[in-house]
């Protein structure tokens, strides 16, 4: 009898730790002698840096150093392009400025570090800061993505003719065609704009140099310890293997602390090495606001072409994106919102064009949703708008034109960013539809409850909104899984975990193999030391690929265990069975041998290894996905918008989820409901304000608002499952997809809890302040 | 940002020029202004301490350059002012111009950008404290004129004007300058 | 050099007693000076109430506190709270620590995922649940409305205060 683990509600392994405080996150770490720097960082979003003198600031008490740019000498690198666009598309044009370690010739964001200060403790770092002299000339900013790319426009990168990036173009059939046979074609901007990842935990890095014996331990709160390490060593010219990156316990990551070679991340460990002590850098919550990376402002024209019935003849669509200062992420974002925006639906014709443009604004990457939440927002917003224009029920709008379940693998025939043809697997969306309409009661609201509280004038409305997640992207993830002699099994893995739960799901995937219970198994993620090949969590993979990897690797532990429990019981290896921590007879119980005991027979003290086999019950196993893994979902919510105020109360949101196979299902809603609470912050709450000087003007959490708990609602959930056909444990990604359809589900609720005649809401986020201005404007023009 | 306002003082136009030029008279009309001094023709350099919000006591230096002077009713000020909280630069034109016999308008329009810190932390109460405390330093300065209106010479009182400082038309022009770009400071910084 | 002040605090019932600058923050000393790394920093302005320790019972923000305030009071923090008898140690099954009942709800309704946020918010609804020992949801929400969590969308830390109030009526 063993004992199912996977698919299980197991509580997580890492609670104890995390909840007494025990829990090593990067600021815990602290080291003999070890010296704290502070950045001294640009007031100016573009000037050009006339002199830098640090002097004053080596004046100071406890100062030990400062750096400037000259002082890096040939360290001094534009960072890695770490997304080259994909080859495969043919209508592409590229070219990528990178960020630098410290501003040398001129400053391109508000925030960009001009000079690094070390010193006995943070304070005193700080307080040399104050005596740094920095002589600019301003430039202009570059804040208007539009006006970015006008002739007059000051030219960030002079090493090019203007501050285009990217122009891309991606199509499939004739949309022409297919606008000249619409019974209906609907047209608008869009504008989805800035807001941060924000996680409790800021960036941190220490760095260890050990002259002695040319080790360098980092730790770092990345999401990609494996590239980092790569990196920094080939960067600081010290063999791989004498690198240690460790991304402990992280605060939450939401993706900005992706591989990225931030300035701080390779400073640090030179800084280290010039000094020969430890030193240490913790972001502060001001200094993150503009020194980690951010989303998502872009602005589409989009059209969509239907014929009478509803069905969808095609999309055009041509975007502006918002690169920032520096675009070492390519075009993943860009292109994840061109092929995202296709959603659960039949589109047979489509045009969609971006450019990507270079802003004086902090550097874009992907936070939680990664440019698909912009391309549902369009897609749903012109099904709302054409459903209205048609007297049909935005339902079936989405019923009419939702791929079928026999249309898999579905070809979109366009390159997503994983250079792959846009396949989605698998995929049943019907059901995901039905059964959020039935939970959240959606005939039920339109036909009674609306119309009874409209009359009791209140404004409360409802919104359904369907959504696809390209999921589990390769390239690989690997893991290693061993048995000790004590019985206790070891997985490693090389992906960082910023709390989604990995040492407990991989523990199931891995315990169920082997038939132990879970706290026997121990699982190390985010350390080089003790897994070294991979990439990172990012684009909702960490379950999908390194989940498959830990399983593979298990499945490789078993098959030796027992091949040698069969060899040690006089047993055939059909007859084994593992469960209870042992290895055993069917139907005998007493012939068993502990998985312990097996390890240690595995790993002799005396006699031979047999040729052509390995000591002790350990295998590495790799896991690559052709391509990734398409999940889906439905979210519905009903909300009441206070028309004098323009505030707006989320009463109800439900959310059914197709993530395939579900390892945890607790840990699956959790990030569920996660997401959907980040989604709901950049619906109302979270909008990054720039002014025309390129400021950020709500640079602190207390006026850049986060939910709280009296702003989230309780989601209801549910599941759907279709397990995803590339990979053996049929799992997709879950980790962004609550956020990224709550853009266009707020829009659609307010425009039915309000239905003021020409009120549309085209952008997001609202603030009540702008839903005020077009709910009057809107009220005006009747 | 842009800021325009006016400010009528109630004094002939003589008599706010006299005041405005007396250093020691801003000095205490200005809360958080430490130094203001001539460091050339038509250029002025003051220093200043100022916080609002989380931004506490951040000290700024101030570089002022006339322009387009059209004295004794306008000029134009060319604003640099930098400190470790952030800077301001930009540019404000300032007219007097006599509302009445015993009546003097202020009025200034300004066009400036606010950088770093003050503007990242400190925008949501720039407004509001900053014409709160700008209209208090420009009280201050009209009561001050009321007492010398009334001929008072308590000793407590703001010195009244020296000839030293009377005999020159650019200085008083300079000084006032200083002092509203010290004022459109004040309004945007604390 | 600013002039350094001697202060004595009680910590989790111990006493230390430090020299140190008058602008170091509590929540600086209780991290790098005790190495009591339980306590999280999260934005230095008082607003997510990571930091949030008891100061003599009460929760306050540990970076809006100096240290210097903080002598001759008691400062709880996260790794005060779990039992320490004998009785509890007994009840610890495997290799984990022993919880306080508010950690374990915490645990059994997957109230956390980073972790970085939980410290804070035990030490704010720990004293609102003796205040409140049977609190409707809209009074834990509210009360935990001072203190941010970016992972969870809060839905199941209300849950596990409702199980803590639960258990403890029991």
């Amino acid at each position: 009898m063993t004992t199912r683990l996977f698919g299980t509600d197991c509580p997580r392994r890492e609670d104890p730790r995390l909840l007494t405080g025990q829990a090593l996150f990067v600021d815990d770490v602290h080291l003999e002698g070890m010296l704290h720097v502070a950045f001294l960082r640009s007031d100016y979003a573009h000037a050009r840096l006339v002199n830098v003198d640090v002097s004053g600031a080596l004046e100071v008490d406890g100062v030990v150093a400062a750096y400037t740019a000259a002082d890096l000498g040939e360290y001094w690198q534009p960072g890695p392009l770490l997304v080259s666009p994909p080859p495969t598309i043919e209508k592409l044009t590229f070219r990528h400025a990178t960020q630098v370690p410290l501003a040398r010739d001129k400053v391109c964001h508000v925030g960009e570090p001009i000079a690094a200060v070390v010193a006995h403790s943070r304070y005193q770092a700080e307080d040399a800061l104050a005596r740094i002299r920095v002589d600019v000339e301003p430039l202009g900013a570059v804040v208007d993505i539009e006006a970015a790319l006008q002739p007059d426009a000051p030219l960030i990168h002079e090493q090019f003719d203007s501050n285009q990036a990217s122009h891309v173009i991606q199509e499939k059939g004739d949309y022409d065609a297919a606008c000249a046979r619409a019974a209906l074609t609907v047209q608008r901007r869009f504008r989805f704009d800035r807001g941060a990842s924000a996680p409790m935990e800021n960036r941190g890095v220490v760095a260890s140099w050990d002259a002695k014996c040319g080790e360098l331990t980092v730790w770092d709160t990345t999401q990609a310890p494996i590239p980092i390490r790569n990196g920094l060593a080939h960067m600081l010219g010290i063999p791989e293997s004498q690198v240690r990156v460790i991304a402990p316990f992280i605060g939450g990551g939401f993706g900005p602390k992706i591989m990225m070679f931030y300035p701080e991340e390779v400073l640090l460990p030179w800084i280290s090495m010039q000094l020969g002590w430890p030193v240490k850098w913790i972001e502060d919550r001001h200094e993150s606001f503009f020194a980690t990376t951010q989303e998502r402002l872009q602005i589409h024209d989009a059209e969509l072409s239907l014929d009478a019935e509803g069905r969808i003849l095609g999309v055009k669509d041509s975007f502006l994106y918002d690169a920032g200062a520096y675009n070492p992420y390519g075009l993943t974002l860009p292109i994840n919102a061109q092929c995202t925006l296709l959603g659960p639906y039949d589109v047979p014709a489509y045009y969609s064009e971006f450019r990507a443009v270079f802003t004086t604004k902090p550097i874009v990457t992907p936070v939680r949703g990664a440019g698909r939440n912009p391309g549902v927002f369009v897609m749903e917003r012109l099904l709302d708008l054409a459903a209205r224009e048609l007297g049909m029920d935005r339902t079936e709008i989405r019923r009419r034109n939702f791929l079928p379940p026999d249309a898999f693998p579905h070809d979109h025939e366009i390159i997503y960013q994983d250079f792959a043809p846009l396949v989605y697997d698998s995929g049943n969306y019907l059901p995901s539809l039905e059964k959020a309409a039935k939970m959240i009661g959606y005939d039920r609201f339109l036909a009674e409850d609306q119309p009874r509280l409209r009359a009791e004038g209140r404004h409360v409305g409802i919104g359904i909104v369907a959504y696809v997640e390209g999921t589990g992207i390769g390239p690989y993830e690997g893991a290693r899984v061993s048995i000790e002699p004590s019985g206790r099994v070891n997985v490693a893995t090389g992906v960082g975990t910023q709390g989604q739960g990995h040492f407990t799901s991989f523990a199931q995937i891995v315990a169920e193999q082997l038939g132990v219970e879970l706290p026997d198994v121990e699982v190390i993620t985010g350390d080089t030391g003790k897994f070294h090949w991979g990439t990172g969590t990012f684009a909702s993979r960490g379950a999908v690929v390194a989940g498959n990897a830990c399983h593979a690797a298990a499945v490789k532990v078993r098959e030796k265990v027992i091949e040698l429990a069969a060899r040690s019981l006089d047993s055939s290896e059909q007859e084994i069975e593992l469960a209870e921590g042992s290895a055993r007879v069917k139907g005998s119980p007493d012939r068993a041998l502990t998985l312990g005991d097996l390890a240690t027979r595995a790993n002799p003290l005396r006699g031979a290894v047999t040729p052509g086999t390995e000591p002790g019950l350990e295998a590495t196993a790799y896991f690559g996905p052709e391509r990734g893994s398409t999940a889906n979902g439905v979210h519905a919510m009903i909300l009441e918008v206070d028309p004098e105020t323009a505030m707006v109360d989320v009463q109800r949101y439900v959310v059914v989820h197709d993530c395939g196979v579900v390892i945890n299902p607790t840990i699956v809603r959790g990030q569920i409901v996660g997401g959907v609470a980040h989604g709901i912050g950049g619906c109302f709450y979270e909008q990054l304000v720039f002014d025309s000087g390129g400021q950020l003007l709500n640079a602190s959490f207390m006026d850049y608002l986060l939910p709280t708990a009296t702003d989230v609602p309780n989601v209801e959930t549910d599941h759907v499952e279709t397990p995803s056909p590339y990979n053996p444990l049929g799992i997709k990604g879950a980790g962004e997809a609550g956020a990224i359809p709550t853009g266009a589900l707020f829009a659609q609720a307010l425009e039915d809890a309000l239905q003021i005649p020409g009120l549309e809401v085209l952008e997001m986020p609202l603030s009540p302040n702008r839903l005020f201005e077009l709910m009057r404007d809107a009220r005006s023009d009747e | 940002m842009e800021i325009e306002s006016e400010f009528q003082f109630e004094g002939a136009r003589e008599m706010v020029w006299e005041l405005l030029h007396d250093p020691d008279v801003l000095a205490k009309a200005l809360p958080g202004a430490e130094r203001l001094e001539l460091a050339g023709e038509d250029e002025y350099v003051g220093e200043l301490r100022a916080g609002v919000g989380p931004v506490t006591a951040a000290r700024f230096e101030v570089k002022v350059r006339l322009t387009d002077q059209q004295p004794p009713a306008a000029f134009t000020m060319i604003v640099d002012g930098r400190g470790t909280a952030g800077f301001v630069e930009g540019s404000a034109r300032v007219n007097l111009d006599e509302a009445g016999p015993d009546a003097t308008l202020m009025r200034y329009r300004a066009e400036l950008q606010i950088g770093g810190r003050i503007a990242g932390v400190g925008q949501r109460l720039l407004d509001s404290v900053g014409r709160s405390m700008a209209r208090q330093s420009l009280e201050d300065l009209n009561s001050h004129i009321q007492s010398l209106r009334g001929g008072e010479t308590d000793a407590g009182a703001l010195p009244a004007t020296s000839s030293e400082t009377s005999s020159s038309l650019t200085r008083p022009v300079i000084i006032s300058a200083a002092v509203v770009i010290v004022i459109i400071l004040l309004a945007m910084l604390l | 050099m600013p002039e350094r002040l001697a202060i004595s605090v009680s910590v989790n019932g111990e006493r230390f007693e430090r020299t140190v600058e008058p602008r170091l923050l509590l929540s600086d000393f209780l991290r790098h000076e005790l190495e009591l790394t339980g306590t999280h920093v999260g934005c230095e302005h008082g607003v997510c109430g990571a930091c949030t320790v008891l100061l003599d019972g009460d929760p306050v923000r540990s970076c809006l506190v100096f240290a210097v305030q903080a002598d001759g009071h008691q400062v709880t923090t996260v790794e005060g709270l779990a039992p320490t008898d004998a009785a509890a140690l007994e009840r610890v099954d495997g290799h984990d620590p022993p919880l306080h009942p508010l950690q374990e709800a915490f645990r059994d309704r997957h109230a956390l995922q980073c972790g970085f946020c939980t410290p804070g918010i035990l030490l704010t609804m720990i004293p609102f649940l003796e205040e409140n020992p049977v609190p409707s949801e809209q009074e834990i929400r509210e009360a935990l409305s001072g203190n941010l969590c970016r992972c969870t969308g809060y839905q199941n830390i209300v849950e596990a205060v409702q199980l803590a109030a639960e258990r403890r009526g029991q």
